[in-house]
């Protein structure tokens, strides 16, 4: 008999492991209830407000006033089947049970050992009544409670319900991981507001509670009167009659205020001990999110000018930068920083780097650190693009073998447009004309896309200089339907044929080119209208 | 270029550091005649040991130091590293002569607006270069690779000036009369003399009558360029 149950435990065990659905399953609803990144997450959490604000508001109202028979039904049954539903999800999610199983049985077989049945069931509750005894999950307990109307002074309970909404909101829980850095400071505190105020409602009841007070009869008439006092409250039901008492109030008086400023203070520290790590949180959030990111890495010079650049021409970035001095100029300026190293995987594995990230730009002015977060960016994923910069030409040939597309000499740079410039002024001027978009004429790229009127032409079929454009080069595909790298035709001849994907780098004024770009768009929709 | 025009002018370089080392790399690559000066003994040694034979110490404090070099019709080009000396230096270069082009790398925009101010034909802000390659590489993929065969490749194709000489097949003649398609080039714009030495782009779509003293850019293989040259200056002997 223990044979037979040891195989259909184990059977089972294994059928769970190997079983797809299940696993899908399991992981959609560990999703669903616990990862905060979970694109549906934040609709359940939604969900799960409403239900129970609609429950704690049923719940309230009906202590005085009767609600209609159909809330009370989806208070009794909807929302408590929710509740549970949802306890149970939790408690399943928590681990997994088959794997117990499975690695007891795999210990017991190569050791040539009986199955231990005490072992793994003993293993399974223990992981289960960690779940079961944590604090969230007692409040989710508690909060069902309320549902049991003919034993009313579980409504008391309702209170858990209010509390559930903790778990849905990171705002408020927040707020608690923040108080709860600074326990030791609250715990003393509240121990001398405690002591204090002891030692000032026995003082007053010495003083008043023989007789002097009509109000003061007991000792808990005197505690009351000390915490009324000391937290600054003050109702006026009680007040010292004697000047003795008075004292007292004035030394009370002076203490709650203190203790307030006191309290005040050390929420106020928590926060702003707290508040980059949680601008930190928030930045990675909003990442996480975000297709198509530049990565700007070091904020000095070049990192500056970039980053404005590239936010006026559209593109999303993120700046990282360990440096607090140039964090904070970042954020002055009103761009999303997120304070950290460059050159550590991890750093870039938060901001799901592949899936995320277009490209690198490595501009910190350590030519060594830009060769770091080559590797790191291209270790971490072959097709980002990445930019880095670099001063020595010896370091030039280790950021191409580490895997950079792009390198950016300042120096060289200057070089070349000085030698340029002193070569041809006037070439020079156009040439800045153009890449500063300074004078409104500019050099644009347009692909031809598929189905427009220059998909199958020939260059020479459309007239370029009746559109006040002049075609400077075609960029083909190097295999067909590749996109990303090119071969360059400069002046292309009349009879070049162009094909969907092909791009024509052409120059003109801002005008010329948006109606270029606006006949294409408009030759695509004809096209997919008439077929 | 054309190596006609390559040695035209001649260019003296202030500074041999970390910057001006890097700049005279580049220079030297277009041009022969250059002269380097640097304000310290070491740095000017280190010139010469990179066998640059024309390089000289003078302290750019004492301005008969520098006049002694022949400012006169020279591109002066201030690549010092210390952004403070190249502003000084600009501005004593400046009070010094009347015909010099006067070249300086900037280091930021204030650095820039000072040393316009101050006088120099040409300022060079290194980071904001850099900068707005890096945009241009992640906006304009495409743009950036061609400009890029056009500056930073030595494949034959260039952006070129050239200046319409007197009794040219050009002159009198309309842009629309011109076919530069025909002989592989591109017009991209014209300097025109009688309209105030404005630069036009060609895409601007005005048909301007060509003028002896016009600056024409043209981008084109360099034999295309080249036979466009010589048809040009074919009537002037």
């Amino acid at each position: 008999m223990k044979q037979f149950f040891l195989r259909l435990l184990v059977s089972f065990a294994y059928f769970l492991e190997s079983a797809p659905t299940y696993k899908r399953a399991k992981r959609f609803f560990d999703n669903l209830l616990n990862n905060d990144s979970y694109r549906y997450k934040k609709y359940f959490d939604i969900f799960m407000v409403f239900v129970i604000l609609s429950s704690v508001i049923i719940l309230v109202v009906d202590v005085r006033e009767h609600v209609a028979y159909w809330l009370e039904w989806y208070d009794l049954y909807i929302v408590t089947a929710i509740f549970i539903v949802e306890y149970i999800l939790r408690l399943w999610v928590h681990d997994d049970m088959h794997k117990i199983i499975i690695a007891q049985y795999e210990e017991s077989e190569f050791f040539d050992k009986p199955f231990s049945f005490k072992k793994v069931f003993g293993e399974i509750a223990a992981q289960k009544w960690e779940y079961i005894t944590s604090i969230p999950a007692i409040i989710d307990l508690i909060a069902i409670l309320p549902s049991y109307r003919e034993i009313r002074v579980l409504r008391v309970f309702v209170l858990f319900r209010a509390f559930k909404m903790l778990r849905y909101s990171k705002s408020l829980l927040q707020f608690f991981e923040i108080l709860r850095n600074k326990k030791i400071e609250l715990y003393a505190l509240l121990l001398l507001l405690s002591f204090f105020t002891l030692i000032a409602s026995m003082m007053i009841y010495v003083f008043e509670g023989a007789g002097q007070n009509p109000n003061i009869t007991s000792l808990f008439d005197a505690i009351y009167w000390a915490v009324v006092t000391v937290t600054t409250v003050g109702y006026g039901d009680i007040t010292p009659v004697t000047n003795e008492g008075r004292f007292i109030s004035i030394l009370v008086i002076i203490t709650g205020l203190g203790a307030i400023t006191f309290l005040t203070s050390i929420i106020v520290s928590a926060f702003g001990e707290k508040l980059p790590e949680i601008k930190q949180t928030r930045v990675l959030n909003q990442v996480a999110k975000t297709k198509d990111l530049n990565l700007i890495c070091g904020y000095g010079k070049i990192g500056q000018i970039v980053s404005d650049k590239l936010r006026a021409r559209g593109e999303k970035l993120l700046v990282i930068e360990n440096d607090p001095e140039k964090v904070k100029k970042a954020e002055l300026d009103g761009h999303q920083v997120l304070e950290a190293d460059a050159t550590k995987s991890d750093t870039l594995l938060k901001l799901k780097f592949c899936d995320n990230v277009k490209s690198v730009i490595a501009v910190t002015h350590d030519d060594i650190i830009n060769v770091f977060i080559t590797i790191n960016a291209r270790s971490l994923c072959d097709r980002v693009e990445i930019i880095a910069r670099c001063s020595e030409k010896s370091v030039a040939t280790k950021l191409k073998l580490a895997g950079a597309n792009h390198l950016i000499m300042p120096e060289e740079i200057a070089g070349l447009l000085g030698a340029v410039y002193i070569g041809q002024p006037v070439a020079f001027d156009a040439l800045q004309a153009i890449l500063t978009r300074k004078k409104s004429a500019r050099i644009d790229e347009v692909e031809v896309k598929r189905g427009s009127f220059l998909d199958g032409a020939k260059v020479g079929d459309f007239d370029f200089s009746a559109a006040r454009l002049v075609l400077l080069a075609v960029l083909k595909p190097l295999k067909p339907g590749e996109k990303m790298s090119h071969y360059v035709i400069f002046n292309p001849p009349e009879d070049t044929e162009l094909h969907a994907h092909d791009i024509l780098v052409v120059m003109g004024y801002n005008v010329s080119i948006a109606d270029f770009k606006g006949r294409m768009e408009q030759s695509v929709r004809y096209q997919k209208r008439s077929s | 270029m054309f190596d006609t025009r390559k040695d035209r002018r001649e260019i003296i370089l202030f500074g041999y550091g970390k910057l001006g080392h890097r700049v005279y790399e580049m220079l030297s690559t277009y041009f022969t005649k250059i002269t380097v000066v640097e304000q310290t003994e070491a740095l000017t040694q280190d010139a010469k040991d990179h066998g640059i034979v024309k390089s000289f110490t003078a302290d750019f404090k004492h301005d008969q130091e520098l006049i002694d070099l022949g400012l006169e019709d020279k591109i002066l080009f201030c690549a010092m590293d210390e952004m403070a000396m190249n502003i000084f230096l600009v501005l004593s270069l400046k009070s010094m002569t009347e015909n010099a082009t006067i070249i300086s790398i900037s280091t930021s925009a204030e650095n820039t607006r000072k040393l316009k101010f101050i006088g120099a034909d040409k300022v060079i802000d290194i980071y904001e270069a850099s900068a707005n390659r890096i945009v241009d590489i992640i906006t304009r993929p495409a743009v950036t690779r061609v400009l890029d065969e056009i500056i930073f490749v030595d494949n034959g194709i260039s952006l070129e000036e050239i200046e319409i000489p007197p009794n040219s097949f050009l002159e009198g003649k309309y842009v629309h009369d011109i076919d530069f398609k025909a002989m592989d080039l591109i017009l991209v714009g014209i300097t025109d003399k009688e309209m105030g030495d404005d630069f036009i782009f060609v895409s601007r779509g005005i048909d301007h009558k060509f003028d002896a003293g016009d600056i024409l850019v043209l981008l084109g293989e360099s034999h295309a360029l080249e036979a466009f040259y010589k048809k040009l200056t074919k009537g002037n002997g």
